[in-house]
């Protein structure tokens, strides 16, 4: 809020939610709300990884998506979406309202000053309390991937390490 | 029974996503492209969609295949496009799907989380099973198969076809892409300036690689976002990946666990870094790098 929301709607659950009844739950919450021009999701969470969350949404509120993006332009009742692909952007022009996704490097995040959480304070926030349904993807458990904790050939300490490195770099073709 | 990938031309993670494909106990595999390609499945389905990439109409087409074939799966590549036009098949037939498939085995299924440095196993209720299949987790499939290839035209509305790419700007880049380098030389807080990256660019150029960073380089403004090598920026393969000062945040690791070796070179003998290195060496990078370099030129005999 201290970063310039103008107000928040928390759905409030203690538990962790697939990515299908997320959507839904988000659905419900803003169906209703007032028109927005651009709704903003992240592309992907760090965490569960589900890249459709969004695009669930979207659907759900018949607006155009685009995904991914790294730059954005609003003119004229349109939005230009830029998205990184190899060697390039590939750009697309949505009219409004739309729904994206961002990725990192869109921008430069703005951080909070104090003033300004000071004044989050004072914004109003709706707590909704949500009950999740059964998950249709279940997640069962957790595991760490093999390989990880490797034991590193220690090759030196300090410059004197580099003839060994340099032995390294040779066998393995790249010098 | 039968199983449905989503092929894009000239791919390997499409090639990948054959292999899980093939893997899933579901008969006969159809492939399904909108852009003219050739690959190693049985039936190859050609959408007749004009024009240039419009992710809808993409995921249109593939739902009205799977109302003809009734597949026990659609599999789509973990790509930016595999991952986009899948989630607009989920959202389209309303039923769950599971990005970053690892492996699927006993009704049960691996995926990725944390960029792949955490495992999530799942189960996926749902009679038509949604997945795409995590980068370089399944060997690409080399059948020399040559599929029988049929056209189809989907129906499509103008809604279909309201999002698509209108244009494509070139980026003009100097030297090699992060991407494909075949060495990466990647710097971290340890570099402690935009100029210290000045030894980095140095080891680079004489390995014809090129320069990577981690996070906090970007955030403090040292080198561009471009540069960065992490979940959240570009995630690199190359045959060698040397961690200059970086100390191993896990979304750094995800970035670079696609590397064949990695070698660490950081003062802290601690760093976490270390733990996910097949070389290392301990020392500050502000010495060893040039040492590196300097010893490299006597070899190449410059």
């Amino acid at each position: 809020m201290a970063i310039g929301a103008d107000r928040a709607i928390h759905l409030v659950s203690e538990e962790e939610w697939d990515a299908q009844a997320t959507a839904s739950a988000l659905l419900e919450a803003i169906r209703d709300e007032e028109q927005f021009d651009l709704l903003v999701f992240g592309n992907e969470s760090a965490d569960a990884g589900n890249y459709q969350v969004a695009i669930r949404v979207a659907y759900g509120l018949g607006l155009p998506v685009v995904t991914g993006l790294k730059g954005i332009t609003i003119a004229d009742g349109r939005a230009r979406c830029e998205q990184e692909v190899a060697g390039g952007r590939d750009v697309y022009d949505v009219p409004l309202p739309a729904l994206v996704t961002v990725k990192e490097g869109l921008n430069l995040p703005r951080y909070p000053s104090v003033p300004a959480k000071l004044r989050a304070n004072r914004k109003p926030i709706d707590a909704r309390p949500v009950t999740r349904p059964d998950p249709k993807l279940e997640k069962l458990r957790l595991v760490v991937p093999e390989g990880q904790g490797k034991q590193a050939e220690v090759l030196g300490h300090g410059p004197d390490a580099a003839p060994a490195v340099v032995e390294v770099l040779q066998r393995l073709g790249v010098a | 029974m039968s199983v449905l990938v989503f092929v894009e031309p000239d791919d390997d993670l499409s090639l990948q996503a054959i292999t899980l494909a093939r893997s899933l106990d579901g008969g006969e595999v159809h492939g399904v492209c909108v852009e003219s390609t050739q690959a190693p499945v049985d039936v190859l389905h050609m959408a007749e969609i004009e024009g240039s990439y419009a992710p809808a109409a993409w995921a249109a087409a593939i739902v009205q295949l799977t109302g003809r074939l009734a597949p026990s799966a659609v599999v789509a590549p973990g790509s930016d496009r595999g991952n986009e036009v899948l989630a607009h098949v989920a959202a389209r037939l309303d039923l769950p799907m599971a990005a970053n498939v690892t492996d699927v085995r006993d009704g049960e299924l691996t995926r990725q989380r944390w960029g792949g440095t955490l495992l999530e196993e799942a189960r996926l209720h749902a009679g038509l099973k949604l997945l795409t299949a995590a980068p370089f987790a399944f060997a690409a499939c080399v059948d020399s198969t040559q599929a029988r290839v049929e056209t189809f035209v989907p129906d499509l509305t103008p809604a279909d076809t309201a999002v698509r790419v209108v244009e494509t700007v070139g980026t003009a880049t100097g030297g090699i892409s992060l991407a494909d380098a075949k060495v990466v030389v990647s710097g971290g807080r340890g570099v402690g300036s935009s100029e210290g990256f000045a030894i980095l660019e140095e080891l680079a150029a004489l390995l014809e690689g090129a320069v990577g960073c981690s996070r906090v380089v970007t955030s403090a403004g040292w080198r561009p976002h471009t540069d960065q090598v992490g979940q959240t920026g570009t995630k690199v393969s190359p045959d060698l990946y040397i961690a200059c000062g970086i100390s191993g945040a896990t979304q750094h690791i995800a970035g670079c666990k696609g590397a064949k070796k990695l070698l660490a070179i950081n003062a802290d003998p601690e760093a976490t870094i270390f733990g996910h290195a097949d070389y290392a060496v301990i020392g500050d990078l502000h010495e060893v790098v040039p040492a590196i370099t300097a010893e490299l030129r006597k070899a190449q005999g410059a």
